[in-house]
């Protein structure tokens, strides 16, 4: 089990738990937020919140094992998310288009 | 020091025979990745009338190709592990890259002629299609939770679009909002799991960290918290029971070859990300996600089963059958071993044909005005159309389990592998939860054998036909003659074994 001790920096060492809490308390939030929040387009931006989360949670583990792949992983996970939100975006001004949708419970055609 | 690091502190030493050998083992992948750029250039400089089909030939020869170079490989033996042990070219991976290539191609087919009878623009959902089946070879051969999650991305990404794709209909739209909604959330919880396994590991690389993780780490917070997020993304994906409600939504929104291709694509390839990572990866802590899989695959069995018998809708009514499919599956993800991953490889390959079949047959009542896919719209299929009464007929004895069958030898090994593996009562409930499936199965057939007052002949349609031809054959050969595909899934699943065997 590696050691989540401190890190040092410039202005002196700070701990990694307190960097996995910040991520874990962004995370939460952007998870609260799509399952309370109605409107699609806020839905996503939670969504890109949770990401974001985990990239502070990859960097900072990245800078306490001293190992690159964190990093790398962190850069692809941006490209990823902007993909996300691109797609995202387009799928809904396509529904915007035809109708004006302010709660996801206005979609609801499809039923069993 | 991993390959990544030594890459990164001292000058970078590549080799272009390193390059050549490193390209090579994702061959399949990449020519599939190129036929996809083609195809988009084509798209672009084309004449409109002659897009289509130039596409479709393009996509084809593709797939061909990537059947060949995968197949070639096979044959060889298999590869090994390339790009600083990021991706892989084992038989596990070979494999699925065959599944998805034959995949591709009966869904080219059957896209052809469904965007024809309902005048769409053709060449926008083959491209798709082949961006898909890039992530799903992708991910099948990703050994790095790096390259697992923007494997599954670009999987997810291209069918959220393709969900969309039947632009006039708002149930398509509304489908593909749905989807992506609760794909994007789905994949942040993967995301966040992947982050704490590397935490807790120090590596993204999957036979590192299972050489890091130790049983005796089972203690280790972060490890388990990513444990379970992981499982709770992983159950989204495969749309196991209680993370499975988008799925009856979007199958029915999603156009019909959509619809065919990613239930069997996306649970496919979503089954080869749970192998790996779990089955390899994760290995040493295989007691606490056991219980977590467990306890999706009793749900899903049980709310799949029950929910499909109330549905009016055949899409809806595969659907929840496809939910709880996953759950029989996942059985075997949790046996283990030599035979349970065996077991799954070899069901995987029936359900494509069988599930892919079914929706190929709904396929050929779509007219201009939309699809037909109520119950009541299948009343008289086998009077209209004996062929494909029987077939359909095949593909639901099938997908209830019913010998000489291939669903019913698929089964017989999942569950004989779980009962090796001391999973007794997984077992009885997955057969009880099946003898429930019968009752669904057998009003699709009753009501393709009820006759009608509609006797109008079907208007042809070859595509879905060689489709559904082609898979009604493989459903009974492979029920006769087991042993072609079970040894390959045998051979598939060597490699998994060895990384899980520390």
């Amino acid at each position: 089990m590696p050691d989540y001790g401190q890190f040092q920096s410039a202005g002196g060492t700070l701990d990694t738990r307190w960097f996995l809490l910040v991520a874990s308390i962004l995370f939460v939030l952007g998870a609260i937020g799509v399952l309370v929040r109605r409107n699609p387009i806020v839905i996503l931006v939670c969504i890109e919140l949770m990401l974001n989360a985990v990239n502070l949670t990859l960097i900072a583990f990245s800078r306490q094992l001293n190992n690159l792949e964190g990093q790398l992983f962190a850069l692809m996970t941006m490209v990823v998310a902007a993909s996300e939100a691109v797609v995202g975006l387009a799928v809904l001004v396509d529904i915007f288009h035809f109708r004006d949708v302010e709660d996801v419970d206005e979609l609801n055609e499809l039923r069993g | 020091m991993n390959g990544l690091q030594l890459a990164a502190t001292a000058a970078v030493d590549y080799p272009p025979s390193q390059a050549f050998g490193d390209l090579s083992q994702i061959a399949p992948i990449a020519t599939l990745a190129v036929a996809m750029i083609v195809a988009i250039l084509a798209d672009a400089v084309l004449p409109f009338p002659r897009r289509g089909p130039v596409v479709m030939a393009i996509s084809a020869a593709g797939l061909v190709v990537a059947f060949a170079f995968a197949f070639g490989s096979w044959l060889q033996g298999g590869g090994h592990s390339a790009y600083f042990g990021f991706v892989t070219g084992d038989n596990f991976a070979l494999y699925f890259e065959m599944l998805f290539s034959v995949l591709g191609l009966m869904t080219l087919v059957v896209s052809h002629a469904y965007v024809r009878r309902r005048g769409l623009y053709e060449a926008e959902l083959h491209i798709l299609t082949l961006a898909a089946l890039v992530g799903m070879m992708a991910l099948a051969a990703a050994t790095s939770l790096v390259t697992v999650f923007v494997a599954l991305e670009t999987l997810s990404l291209a069918l959220y679009v393709a969900t969309g794709y039947s632009r006039r209909d708002t149930t398509s739209q509304e489908a593909a909002a749905k989807y992506l909604l609760i794909g994007g959330f789905a994949s942040a919880f993967v995301l966040y799991g992947m982050a704490l396994v590397y935490g807790a590991s120090g590596s993204t690389l999957l036979p590192e960290i299972n050489k890091a993780i130790t049983a005796n780490q089972a203690s280790n917070p972060i490890l388990i918290l990513g444990v379970v997020m992981l499982a709770v993304g992983f159950s989204f994906k495969i749309s196991g029971a209680p993370f499975h409600q988008w799925t009856p939504d979007v199958y029915q929104g999603a156009p019909l070859p959509v619809t065919a291709f990613m239930s069997v694509g996306t649970k496919a390839a979503a089954f080869a990300m749970i192998i790996r990572v779990f089955g390899s990866g994760l290995a040493n802590v295989s007691t606490e996600w056991q219980v977590l899989l467990a306890f999706v695959a009793v749900l899903s069995m049980v709310v799949g089963n029950l929910a499909a018998i109330v549905q009016s809708s055949v899409k809806r009514l595969l659907a929840y059958s496809g939910i709880a499919q996953g759950g029989y599956m996942l059985v075997g993800v949790i046996a283990g071993g030599r035979d349970g991953v065996a077991a799954v490889l070899f069901y995987l390959a029936a359900y494509v044909f069988m599930n892919f079949g079914a929706f190929a047959v709904l396929t050929v009542l779509v007219d201009r005005r939309g699809e037909h896919d109520q119950l009541d719209d299948l009343t008289g299929l086998g009077y209209r159309n004996q062929p494909l009464g029987i077939l359909m007929t095949v593909f639901m004895l099938s997908l209830a389990g019913f010998p000489p069958l291939v669903g019913f030898i698929g089964k017989f090994f999942l569950f004989r592998a779980a009962v090796a593996g001391g999973w007794t009562w997984l077992v009885v409930i997955a057969v009880l939860a099946s003898v429930i499936s019968v009752a669904y199965y057998l009003r699709v057939v009753y009501h393709v054998w009820t006759p009608s007052a509609e006797q109008a002949h079907l208007r042809r349609m070859p595509g879905p036909l060689v489709a559904v031809l082609a898979s009604g054959i493989l459903a009974l050969i492979l029920g006769v003659f087991p042993t072609l595909i079970l040894v390959a899934g045998l051979t598939g699943a060597a490699p998994v074994l060895v990384a899980a065997g520390h």
